[in-house]
């Protein structure tokens, strides 16, 4: 009986975590522990980097461990970016969601 | 729930296989991090082999029901270190698949969290879905296979979009109900195995790795009832017959 009723709180308590935990991530927008799978379109940015003598798009797959849209890179990117390409003058990210970000290398 | 394990166990198999790949990448010290859990210790890329080799072994005993609960138990920590690591290598159904290996090893009663645990995924995939965005057509449209560019229109595509959204809530509900369990396994399997053949190119085996994950979850409302494979083979004769009678004509 003792083991039953605990069985019984053990599932609601599981219940109200797996629902709370995504219900909280749907209001924030969070893409992490919600099943928010395949409700968006997700294309990872692509980098435009600016030399003296040419300007050149790349895929950031050679800088990211593994390149996805429903990450934010913010300036940490673009620096890395700056820091392996050392002819680099400046990078302009482009992601699908917000404005083309400028950073300068130098 | 000894099928669920079975199915589990081989879905594990193969996203350890998948996961090698992605956490040479994301542990290599040149790239990025970006890291769910800061404090999270990270492993250097030489430990890969042997956290996947690890990965593997245990995915094989948990399939075999060796030592289920210990198997189970450090392959969702492997799994989950996996899943918490980096947000590179975070997905959504790795993180089933470390729920679903933990309650399979530790759940005195697993087969209702695991009921649960359906309906949780399917009811929230339908709501984040539920924007005008995706049911315009315009993210299966994305994600299509090449083969199926000339289909990436608008006519087809929104229909399909709201088809998907509707199955998902059924599936969400249906299985709780013996009446409606023989239609949401047709739906279900539909859904899944038309997922791995029409999206995302470059994603099948995460995609088919999720289908096997919710096919294992229906399997905790039973065993396929046998009437699903009636109507299948009814379907395929239908399909077929169709085709035949097209060609005469």
């Amino acid at each position: 009986m003792l083991t039953t009723d605990r069985n019984r709180l053990t599932a609601r308590i599981y219940l109200a975590v797996q629902i709370a935990l995504p219900l909280g991530g749907f209001l924030k927008g969070s893409p992490y522990f919600g099943w928010r799978m395949f409700s968006e379109v997700r294309i990872p940015p692509r980098a435009v980097v600016i030399r003296d003598a040419s300007v050149d798009t790349v895929s950031v797959n050679k800088y990211v461990g593994f390149a996805r849209g429903d990450l934010s890179y913010g300036p940490d990117l673009a620096v890395q970016i700056c820091r392996l390409e050392s002819d680099a003058v400046a990078v302009r990210l482009l992601q699908l969601s917000g404005p083309a970000q400028v950073t300068k290398c130098r | 729930v000894p099928l669920t394990r079975i199915l589990i166990g081989i879905a594990a198999f193969a996203r350890g296989l998948e996961a090698w790949r992605v956490l040479w990448r994301v542990l290599d010290p040149e790239v990025l991090r970006f890291p769910l859990i800061p404090w999270l210790p990270r492993l250097p890329q030489f430990a890969v082999p042997v956290l996947i080799t690890a990965w593997l072994v245990l995915a094989t005993a948990f399939t075999l029901g060796y030592r289920t609960r210990a198997a189970g138990t450090a392959l969702a920590l492997i799994m989950g270190y996996t899943l918490l690591l980096d947000q590179q290598s975070y997905s959504n159904h790795l993180y089933l698949l470390v729920l679903i290996t933990g309650i399979i090893a530790l759940a005195p009663n697993p087969a209702v969290l695991l009921r649960y645990q359906l309906s949780v995924v399917y009811g929230f995939s339908a709501l984040w879905k539920c924007n005008a965005y995706y049911v315009s057509g315009a993210v299966i449209a994305a994600h299509l296979i090449p083969t199926l560019e000339r289909w990436r229109q608008v006519e087809y595509m929104a229909p399909l979009a709201v088809t998907s959204l509707f199955a998902e809530v059924f599936l969400a509900i249906a299985f709780w109900t013996p009446r409606y369990r023989p239609l949401a396994w047709l739906v279900g399997l539909g859904l899944h195995v038309g997922c791995v053949f029409i999206l995302a190119p470059g994603y099948q085996l995460q995609i088919a790795v999720f289908a096997l994950e919710m096919v294992a979850l229906y399997t905790a409302f039973g065993p396929p009832p046998y009437r699903v494979f009636q109507w299948a083979a009814a379907l395929r004769l239908v399909h077929g017959s169709s085709h035949t009678r097209i060609r005469e004509l």
